[in-house]
């Protein structure tokens, strides 16, 4: 709960909304709770609107002429000063600055977008699952060479290990570890 | 659609006069009032809200975009108002000699053919709008800035903090404490113990 020592500092920016929401609704949880506070904003409240009793002033009527005979006069007076060169950096300066400021506002909301669309790529690439299973190598081995279907087919037995025959090798060197159970009966 | 201050400003810096001109219109009555409710004196205030201009003017030639333009030109409006304060101070001018602005009678005039407010009301109205001035420029300086630039200008305390070149929540305190002070000098005064706000 807020305390009053906590909430009178706040009170002005809670006049002008300046703070968060959450701390609005604290506040005016605890001004239905605090006669004093409630008060005080009242009073900052009245403050605010006796300033605003002040009618604004115009400015006259020849301010904008002299204004703008004054500018006149100051660009008459830098283009006889500065030399043609420093003119013409000047103005390919001003087009750099120009082009730089139209890319600073306008090609965020382009580059938003790209950005998303990028993301939104990356995500279906990697949650893409395709309809047919890509085939394995050794599939694709089996497939080329029909004639080795039958070597792949192999059974295995679970063998206890004192019974278990010496591994033999194989013509092209090859270590078998398990023997195949055709072989063992036969044997 | 509107064009935008900066978007102005970088055309100005191109040597386009009307895009200045436009600016001026956009900004000669917000920031003559600012200093004149600084400052309390109408013919100083048009002369400094001049030189603001002509400040912006003269650095075009400079101005990058990198904050808001209307930061940047209340931010010299500013520095202009302060100089002007301490310069008074040095001099011990008096501030309020020229509170009454130069179409003071014009503006009487209005108010009279108003047949809906008498001479009196007028008057009071007039004799008030004294007061709260005299009270404002009561003020510290950057209380006075601060509380300005939040009641009439309407810029939020981050642009504040930028004008003024200090903390958001030392603007916090600033306009806190100026509202404190007003409070209790227009009590002093007899203004502001009537009317009931809305909590």
């Amino acid at each position: 709960m807020l305390k009053c020592e906590n909430v009178q500092p706040q009170l002005s920016a809670y006049v002008d909304r300046e703070i968060p929401l959450w701390t609005i609704r604290l506040i005016r949880w605890h001004l239905k709770r605090c006669p004093n506070c409630a008060h005080e904003v009242m009073r900052l409240r009245q403050t605010n609107k006796i300033l605003h009793h002040l009618d604004p002033v115009k400015t006259s009527d020849n301010f904008l002429p002299d204004l703008m005979r004054q500018a006149a006069a100051i660009t008459i007076i830098e283009k006889g000063q500065i030399p043609a060169i420093r003119r013409i950096c000047r103005r390919l300066e001003s087009l750099f600055a120009w082009m730089l400021y139209s890319f600073r506002t306008r090609v965020r909301p382009y580059a938003v977008v790209t950005s998303l669309a990028l993301i939104a790529a990356v995500v279906s690439i990697t949650l893409y699952q395709p309809r047919f299973p890509i085939p394995s190598d050794d599939a694709l081995t089996v497939a080329q060479s029909p004639r080795d279907k039958q070597a792949l087919i192999v059974e295995f037995e679970i063998v206890p290990i004192n019974q278990f025959p010496k591994p033999h090798l194989s013509p092209n060197r090859q270590m078998l570890p398990f023997t195949p159970v055709n072989q063992r009966q036969e044997r | 659609m509107r064009t935008s201050d900066e978007e102005l400003m970088m055309k100005c810096r191109n040597g386009d006069m009307s895009a200045f001109e436009l600016i001026v219109m956009r900004y000669k009555d917000l920031i003559t009032n600012f200093i004149y409710r600084s400052i309390g004196d109408y013919h100083r205030a048009e002369d400094l809200a001049q030189e603001t201009f002509l400040r912006v003017f003269r650095s075009t030639g400079r101005y990058e975009p990198k904050c808001r333009f209307k930061n940047w030109i209340y931010l010299i409006a500013t520095n202009l108002c302060r100089n002007e304060i301490r310069d008074r101070k040095r001099r011990n001018t008096a501030y309020l000699d020229d509170l009454v602005p130069d179409n003071e009678d014009a503006s009487y005039f209005e108010l009279m053919q108003d047949v809906s407010q008498l001479p009196d009301e007028v008057y009071e109205k007039k004799e008030r709008q004294l007061i709260i001035q005299q009270t404002i420029n009561r003020l510290p300086e950057n209380q006075r800035l601060a509380l300005l630039l939040v009641s009439y200008q309407n810029l939020r305390y981050d642009e504040i903090a930028e004008v003024l070149e200090c903390s958001v929540s030392a603007v916090k305190s600033l306009i806190h404490r100026a509202r404190q002070n007003m409070k209790t000098l227009l009590t002093e005064v007899g203004i502001g113990e009537s009317s009931h706000a809305k909590v």
